[in-house]
């Protein structure tokens, strides 16, 4: 009893995670378990799982991050851009990779160097990043089929799990981790106690800048096209994914890899299973926020300090 | 947790009131015919455009025992995706697929996986690279089309030789949201190239509405506003407002009900409609494919119908299109459909859908309709 | 305060949005485009596109002063308009019972939001997500999804000058006041100060934020009017970007009047603040040059302006430091 107390919080989201499937799996009389809606849920769910993790980074220094969508969606442009214009659909990879870290070497440099608040860098990456995207969007890019074959699952899945796996390591496991986390819980201490702040902050925002690339290539792979909305409304996907999987969007000692995983799962099973509910697509969004706040409402970790939350 | 219980009944009762404003779905007319259910895509659930698609539809459907299911996507090709595989999981018998874009490799993939039927409708898919291969997919049931860039390009060059249009803006989405959207912009450019007129400024934006107060504040004295989407919610109001009214040519796609207004006081000059006609033969196509009867020409290539959008340039044309088409009554009824549907008559061809479709015009459907 | 510091903060203050006139005004003419920006006209337009942006910053402002951040604003507006044009064209109403009816229902819609905030005590961005979700439902509901009409100067006065210069001069200098010279207002700066200090000198935050959000509801409820006014009619939209891109295209109106209040109170800074994005979208429209531009020159301005406005200190010291270095230099003289 002792150690379910204390283990409370961790549980919770994971209850939410088991509340949806179980609300969900009923309501849609187990289509939700059938191996072909599986295989769509992990396909639906690869892009924002990998996106959410990153970004759980930025938010666990208190960064904040408007840009990640545009971010993604400048990566697929332009790596279709030059794929169309010069061939080689190999190079997509390393264009994803390469475009996505110099927006957040970037932003991560203006956030720390010239002490902008994050939420108006990322304001402005998103600004510039979805500019660029429809400055070079002449309409969709249709991609080389060959670039599809990135779309294998034991690839993908192995990808994933190197990802998930090395970002559980970093975040909870290393000293870059453990001082990313101490910087969202009190930078004052943080910088007292010798922690490189910029250092670590541009540090995670170049993470996450690789795990978006690697999302984004994945993603071409999937669609097999680019167009201009690509990765339009990620950062309000990520966020609800970070809140739902019970992490603090302040970011702190208790970040975790494991919220934005769990996060991103409600969200996806959601999204797929009121499908298959047979519910009127009217009432889709409608139901997707009231269980939203539902499990925000038993899940979030308030402070008992008698303040209002911020 | 007293006012968790607070929290969680004031959610419920919101989203409980909400539910009882959305109204009951269309109950299908009870036919000895077999049931099915269609995903439809649309970029949009709520606008003229889409909401005359899914009255069109929905009126065959409640004929033919078909219910709908409606998802966003058609501009985000990992949105449409997901709406394919959502609605494969859900059990749907056949999509519907508004602006296919280029992912019609991965959409045939995924219906060939489900064992359900796809037909696209508004924007055809034949310029993609491999549609050699997948028009000959069993689960590909057809499109049907219009071609966007020729009649964006006759409003182009009507504007310039009938009105004597020099000078002219564009206002839409940006390029690259929808393969339809963009030819109607292509077209018009190259009807400004080829006539000598000028292009002034591209308004595209998905602050549509702003991009257009723009156009029309910096450039007063421009001669005609092409808009590749509806645009009596963008262009109308800062030309009233600025008194341009009548002197400023402007076009809209898809218009609603508002146009009729816009077409009596010459602030509107052209409306384009029938993307709705479209659907229904798109859907008479799906059906066929549903019900075991795919049509395919004599390569058993999917069927591919082009059709003739209806172009309004006076308010009389325009209280027709509303009366005849958009409005109360559909531009095919369900009689008239019915000899293209195998279960109810054997000897449908495509050859006839094909001719019947091709004879759209407002004064075929006036016809039809006692006009 | 002496006459030079005011001097020198109303041109810290105005060099943005002169600098940015002068400059479209200059290229147009020297590239020849056949617009014309500078014309009356078309600053009429750019100060109307300005005002409505500025109400939505204000109201936004309310609780972002506080920290708190609301998603849902653009489609509370949108909400509103929904419900409140067939009442009006129904009933054959007039803009003043719009304008009425506008701020009514905006206020209760945020009052809803601050009821579940301060009942579930969830920071208020999380709840604007969820119900964002939930308005983005009601959208398609209302009318069937057929959004918003009204057209006809009967309905629409608040869309054109004069009554939008009126209507929002008396909201600006309402805001003013309330801001600036209430108790209210004294007790949301200090709440945005210092939340744990306010609280414990007596600041009843409860109150203050549902007062807030009331104020917020008003403002955006003008908001909505002027919207619906201007547009005539509204589509009902079930796409993030209409609903979400109302919200960012006045968030640099906000940041950048956060940055200014330093110079000039918030509330000038505000509209100075969405008079210079909206000019700076129309000049690149002037120019000749694609709307895609507009994205980047309003990302790229407001990163210059927020990097050499927080940056001023260390620009000085820069200058200052190669003054020194430069041999025979007046300081070195000194």
């Amino acid at each position: 009893m002792q150690v379910i107390k204390k283990n409370l919080s961790v549980l919770i989201p994971f209850l939410g995670l088991i509340l949806v499937i179980a609300l969900i799996g009923i309501a849609s009389e187990g289509s939700l378990f059938r191996a072909t809606n599986l295989n769509n849920i992990l396909d639906q769910i690869y892009t924002i799982i990998i996106l959410a993790v990153a970004c759980s980074f930025i938010y666990a220094h208190g960064g904040f991050d408007l840009a990640v969508g545009a971010v993604f969606g400048l990566s697929m442009m332009l790596s279709g851009y030059i794929i169309l214009n010069m061939g080689g659909s190999w190079i997509a990879l390393p264009i994803c990779l390469a475009v996505s870290l110099v927006c957040y070497l970037v932003t991560g440099l203006v956030t720390v160097k010239l002490q902008i608040p994050p939420f108006i860098t990322t304001l402005c990456v998103q600004f510039l990043c979805r500019g660029a995207v429809t400055m070079i969007s002449k309409g969709n890019i249709t991609l080389p089929a060959e670039i599809g074959v990135a779309n294998n699952w034991t690839l993908k899945i192995i990808v994933l799990l190197i990802l998930l796996v090395a970002s559980y390591i970093l975040m909870h496991h290393t000293v870059f981790g453990r001082n990313n986390a101490a910087i969202g819980e009190n930078p004052t201490a943080a910088r007292q106690s010798g922690i490189h702040i910029s250092r670590v902050q541009i540090m995670a925002y170049l993470f996450a800048a690789l795990l978006i690339g690697i999302a984004a290539f994945f993603a071409m792979a999937r669609t097999r096209t680019v167009a201009t909305l690509a990765g339009a409304g990620y950062e309000l996907d990520v966020i609800v994914a970070i809140v739902l999987g019970g992490m603090a969007l302040g970011g702190g000692m208790k970040s975790s890899v494991k919220a934005p995983i769990i996060g991103a799962l409600i969200v996806v099973i959601l999204s797929n299973g009121l499908v298959l509910t047979g519910i009127n697509y009217r009432l889709t969004d409608l139901v997707v926020g009231t269980i939203f706040i539902l499990v925000v409402v038993i899940t979030y970790k308030r402070d008992r300090n008698g303040l209002l939350p911020r | 947790m007293k006012k968790k219980l607070v929290a969680i009944i004031l959610v419920l009762a919101l989203s409980l009131g909400l539910t009882a404003c959305a109204g009951g779905s269309t109950t299908p007319e009870k036919v000895e015919l077999p049931q099915y259910k269609v995903g439809v895509i649309l970029y949009n659930l709520s606008n003229d455009w889409a909401l005359n698609i899914m009255k069109s539809i929905e009126y065959l459907g409640s004929n033919l025992n078909v219910t709908f299911d409606y998802a966003v996507g058609g501009t985000d090709p990992e949105q449409t995706i997901t709406a394919a595989q959502n609605f494969g999981a859900a059990g749907i018998d056949g999509i519907i697929n508004l602006h296919p874009g280029m992912i019609m490799p991965t959409l045939i993939e995924i219906c060939e996986q489900y064992e359900m039927y796809i037909v696209t409708s508004n924007d055809p898919a034949n310029a993609h690279p491999e549609y050699g291969t997948f028009s000959k997919s069993k689960f590909f049931a057809g499109e049907v089309w219009e071609d966007d860039f020729a009649m964006a390009y006759t409003i182009a060059e009507d504007m310039i030789k009938t009105h004597g249009a020099k000078t002219f803006a564009l206002t839409g989405f940006p390029f690259g949201l929808a393969d339809q959207m963009d030819k109607r912009l292509n077209g018009a450019k190259k009807a400004i190239e080829d006539n000598g007129a000028t292009l002034l400024a591209e308004g595209l934006s998905f602050d549509k509405a702003s991009a257009a107060a723009n156009i029309v504040s910096q450039y007063p004295d421009i001669d005609a506003i092409f808009s590749s989407v509806e645009s009596i919610s963008t262009v109308y109001q800062p030309l009233v407002n600025a008194g341009l009214g009548d002197k400023v040519l402007l076009n809209c796609y898809d218009p609603g009900e508002g146009a009729l207004e816009a077409m009596e006081e010459g602030v509107v000059n052209y409306a384009v409609e029938g993307t709705l006609a479209d659907s229904m033969i798109a859907f008479v196509l799906l059906y066929n494919a549903m019900s075991g009867n795919r049509m395919t020409d004599a390569d058993g290539n999917a069927a591919s119908i082009e059709m003739e959008y209806v172009l309004a340039k006076s308010h009389e044309d325009f209280v027709n299109i509303q009366k005849y088409i958009t409005g109360d009554s559909a531009p095919f009824t369900i009689d008239e459909l019915k000899p293209f549907i195998k279960v109810l008559n054997k000897d449908a061809k495509l050859e006839g859908l094909t001719e019947f479709a091709q004879g759209f015009s407002l004064e075929s459907v006036m016809a039809r309709h006692g006009g | 305060m002496n006459i030079k510091r005011i001097y020198s903060n109303i041109w810290k203050t105005l060099v943005w949005p002169v600098a940015i006139f002068v400059f479209f005004l200059v290229m147009t003419r020297l590239l020849q485009t056949e617009s014309t920006f500078g014309s009356w006209a078309s600053m009429d337009s750019i100060v109307n596109q300005a005002l409505l942006t500025a109400m939505m910053a204000l109201a936004m402002s309310c609780n972002m002063i506080n920290g708190r951040w609301d998603f849902s604003m653009g489609i509370i507006m949108m909400v509103t308009s929904f419900i409140a044009s067939p009442i009006i064209r129904n009933n054959q109403l007039n803009s003043w019972a719009l304008l009425v009816l506008c701020v009514v229902i905006c206020t209760i819609l945020c009052l809803i939001n601050c009821l579940l905030y301060l009942v579930i005590k969830v920071p208020t961005l999380v709840i604007s997500i969820g119900m964002l979700l939930i308005y983005e439902s009601l959208v398609m509901i209302i009318n069937n999804g057929g959004g918003a009409r009204l057209s006809g100067m009967r309905y629409t006065q608040f869309g054109r000058a004069p009554q939008i210069y009126i209507l929002c001069a008396v909201m600006f200098v309402a805001f003013y006041i309330i801001y600036s010279h209430t108790r209210f207002g004294y007790n949301v700066r200090s709440l945005g100060n210092n939340q744990l200090i306010a609280t414990n000198i007596g600041v009843n935050e409860k109150r203050n934020t549902i007062l807030c959000y009331v104020l917020c509801g008003v403002f955006l409820g003008v908001a909505s009017c002027i919207n619906v006014s201007m547009k005539g009619t509204i589509e009902a939209s079930s796409t993030f970007n209409n609903n979400m891109g109302m919200m960012f295209t006045a968030f640099p109106a906000v940041f950048i009047a956060l940055y200014l209040s330093r110079y000039v109170n918030f509330t000038v800074g505000v509209f100075i603040g969405a008079f210079c994005i909206k000019m700076l979208t129309a000049g690149i429209l002037a120019l000749g040059l694609p709307s895609e531009i507009q994205d980047i020159g309003v990302g790229l301005f407001l990163f210059l302006f927020i990097a050499l406005t927080t940056n001023q200190g260390r620009f000085s010291d820069w200058r200052l430091r190669r003054l020194k270095a430069r041999p025979g230099s007046a300081l070195d003289k000194a």
